[in-house]
């Protein structure tokens, strides 16, 4: 879609063009003018300033579409964290976000570990859940619901 | 969802100033909402991320029990009643 000098290549059905297109048209027998869009331009030829950012922006957009399709949803299982055994396996999907990787248990969806590729996300996740047990331990104050969590949590973490 | 238009730092400082939530420094920033007394709601907030991620900051609000909206207009609004106040105070006192 776009060229080593960041150009993009305007498709046939975009009614737009420079004066590079102007000098390609030619007239039908019909009488009507043709024109061919398919000459490569650059946006900032048309509008200057406002464009290119939003050009810029779409541009950005394309690669981190072509990153999610290029790095699809990971499911792998953690049996072990840094510090602590787990007692079952957990499972949790790894996939892109923007310009990094998101790990995130399914069981857990409080938590997640973001990081710039997969092994980082998913060390941080690993550090995520040691550093809310820990704050699970810590004492009672939590409202039911985390009162059952930190339940979870001691059949789920073992120490070494 | 407007993740675009904050970094984590303006995360942190919104549930700093509007939630009271102290942040423990660690690999990444933790804390917690307390409720009446028992701690309700955990955030974890990644160091330095500009723009948000997009999924990370719908885990943001998940982790807060809210949606993306209800996340988006938390982080509008940095000013809270204590500041304003403040301000107040400054404009008649000249």
């Amino acid at each position: 879609m776009f060229d080593s000098l960041g150009k993009a290549a305007v498709p046939n059905n975009i009614m737009s063009f420079n004066k590079a297109n102007k000098q390609n048209s030619t007239f039908l027998s019909s009488g009507k003018m043709s024109f061919d869009y398919s000459a490569s331009i650059d946006p900032s030829d048309i509008y200057p300033s406002v464009a290119k950012k939003n050009f810029l922006a779409l541009k950005e957009e394309i690669a981190s579409s072509e990153k999610e399709k290029n790095h699809k949803k990971e499911y792998i299982k953690i049996s072990r964290l840094i510090d602590y055994n787990l007692s079952f396996p957990i499972d949790v999907v790894v996939e892109p976000d923007d310009e990094g990787f998101i790990a995130r248990p399914f069981d857990l969806s409080m938590l997640y570990g973001y990081g710039d590729d997969e092994i980082e996300a998913v060390d941080n996740l690993k550090d995520e859940i040691e550093s809310l047990y820990k704050d699970l331990m810590e004492d009672d104050d939590f409202t039911e619901d985390w009162l059952s969590i930190k339940q979870y949590f001691k059949k789920l973490l073992l120490n070494d | 969802m407007k993740n675009a238009n904050f970094d984590t730092k303006d995360v942190k400082k919104v549930c700093e100033n509007k939630l009271d939530i102290n942040f423990r420094k660690g690999k990444e920033y933790n804390g917690w909402f307390n409720l009446e007394g028992k701690k309700a709601a955990r955030i974890t907030i990644p160091k330095g991320r500009k723009p948000i991620p997009r999924k990370t900051y719908k885990s943001m609000a998940k982790q807060l029990q809210i949606n993306v909206d209800q996340f988006d207009r938390l982080l509008e609004c940095p000013l809270d009643r204590n500041e304003y106040v403040k301000l107040l105070k400054e404009s008649k006192g000249g």
